[in-house]
């Protein structure tokens, strides 16, 4: 219960938390390896944003330096993400699982989900919101979703399908692309937070993520 | 007890009402007369239709046979080749078989290329046959076994709806001295001529892996006779650890009736999954699902 409590601040401190205060505590200056690219890139520093979550609070890629950071791009109707069906990651408790896993690994991780859906769904970016809002309450999402109103992050991103997972390690360099899961028993996303945070080679560094396409403007 | 005769213009009444709503009535699925936004997530059976096809309801000890799954789609609604492309997700068949019954991989019919709002995806419209192989244990009893069937698809139009059926097929094995249960012609033919062709059975046709100055700059190139198409692209299929591409579809150059793609290729073992590194794909003649199509699968150096 314990861990639970804990898991539970750690991944509120992603909405709750203020950018300014998060980023005083983590001074984690950028590697002078990795160069900004305009496009996510393994090995190289992952692209900046900053987006609002379904509450107007913005939250900027650069507020958690220092902490390991997963991205999951999310829908709330595509039956692989937040729409109800037995194959949603959210709707069959597989996010939850996650939450608990990656707590094991490592307190500090945020988990942030972003959806770009305005587009594809023919929606403002206020009806999209409470949309998600709604969605959050009912599946009792606690971590932040931001909205990419104009899409830009996920092209950003190259983000394909809903859902697809990112790790960016505590220097913001781009670790893991692609799927949440083998849609069996391994979960991408928990085996590359490990490795990032035993300090080892992610592998698979990236793999062909399913579900709903993400579509651009 | 009412007469016969008292009964007939009551019987007319209705079927002159019952055959008025059928031609009142749509003929296609329910799902045609949803609104778009009436559909729930999981709500895929509704715009597509399963069911199962056998050869010819016989299965023979040591031999194999194919079972069908026919998916049927709404106009305007596909579903995913293997290599889904940038979205999407494969269907997926489950057969409950017994021990002496060995299914295979699915046999996957060439797809067609979506292309539109950021993205290219590779499936299949319209309507499709998944190919199955049964393969039956040389000491199969004769008598007849029921195998159950479970399909799931990911369907997709401008959102993506889950779907999923159920069905169960009978199959007969014949006893070795009773000729009344002899094949009586393959059902699934037209579907099996739905398959690619293997590049190896095509005369004249060639896919190798041309090295360059480091391993960085590998490519991938197919020749051969373009016959009479006058669009020839390549399409990539599932290769964990080597990337062919973008992943998009390749046009070939065509020259005195001749074809040749070029198509940069990026290994990286470690996320190979475990799996043989392997450059494969499909080059498709036409763009339609009855145009002929050639796979290739060859091995990549580490």
């Amino acid at each position: 219960m314990r861990r639970m409590t804990s898991l539970a601040a750690v991944l509120g401190l992603a909405t709750l938390a203020g950018a300014a205060s998060v980023a005083t505590a983590l001074p984690a200056p950028p590697p002078a390896a990795a160069k900004t690219t305009a496009v996510a890139k393994i090995g190289e520093a992952a692209p900046a944003f900053t987006l609002k979550d379904l509450e107007g609070k913005e939250h900027s890629l650069s507020d958690f330096k220092g902490k390991i950071v997963v991205i999951e791009w999310f829908c709330p109707t595509c039956p692989y993400s937040g729409g109800k069906s037995r194959n949603s990651i959210h709707t069959t408790g597989q996010v939850k699982k996650l939450h608990e896993d990656l707590k094991k690994v490592d307190e500090d991780v945020v988990y942030l989900t972003i959806d770009s859906s305005t587009h594809k769904m023919r929606m403002s970016a206020e009806d999209l919101t409470k949309k998600d809002a709604e969605l959050a309450k009912t599946l009792g999402i606690k971590t932040p979703i931001l909205i990419d109103a104009d899409t830009s992050v996920a092209k950003a991103y190259q983000a394909k399908t809903t859902p697809h997972c990112y790790v960016i390690d505590g220097e913001g360099v781009m670790r893991y692309m692609g799927a949440f899961s083998d849609q069996a028993e391994t979960n991408y996303v928990l085996k590359a937070v490990t490795a990032v945070k035993n300090g080892e080679t992610v592998s698979p560094a990236e793999t062909r993520p399913f579900g709903c396409g993400v579509k651009v403007k | 007890m009412t007469p016969a005769h008292h009964r007939r213009p009551h019987l007319l009444v209705l079927a002159t009402i019952f055959c008025t709503l059928a031609i009142l009535v749509p003929t296609r699925p329910a799902a045609a007369q949803f609104g778009f936004d009436t559909l729930e997530p999981a709500d895929g059976d509704k715009v597509v239709s399963m069911d199962l096809l056998t050869a010819d309801d016989l299965i023979m000890p040591g031999a194999t046979t194919h079972l069908g799954v026919r998916l049927r789609m709404q106009p305007g609604w596909h579903v995913y080749w293997h290599n889904p492309g940038d979205s999407g997700t494969q269907p997926r068949i489950r057969i409950k078989a017994p021990e002496s019954i060995t299914v295979g991989e699915i046999a996957w019919p060439r797809p067609v290329i979506f292309e539109g709002h950021g993205e290219t995806t590779y499936g299949y419209a319209d309507e499709v046959v998944l190919l199955v192989p049964i393969t039956a244990s040389k000491e199969l009893s004769p008598g007849r076994i029921t195998l159950p069937v479970e399909v799931e698809w990911l369907v997709c139009k401008r959102a993506c709806l889950m779907g999923d059926a159920t069905g169960t097929v009978t199959l007969t094995v014949p006893r070795p001295d009773d000729n009344s249960l002899r094949t009586r012609g393959n059902r699934l033919a037209e579907a099996a001529g739905r398959l690619p062709i293997p590049m190896a059975t095509v005369p004249d046709m060639a896919a190798t892996i041309v090295e360059g100055d480091t391993p960085d700059t590998r490519r991938l190139v197919l020749t051969g006779s373009a016959g009479d198409a006058t669009r020839i692209r390549f399409i990539p299929d599932l290769t964990p650890g080597v990337a062919a591409g973008d992943g998009r579809p390749v046009d070939a150059t065509l020259e005195d009736g001749r074809f040749r793609i070029e198509v940069p290729l990026r290994v990286e073992p470690d996320n190979a999954l475990g799996k043989p590194l392997e450059a494969a794909g499909l080059v498709l003649f036409g763009p339609a699902a009855t145009d002929r199509a050639v796979s290739f699968r060859i091995p990549v150096k580490d």
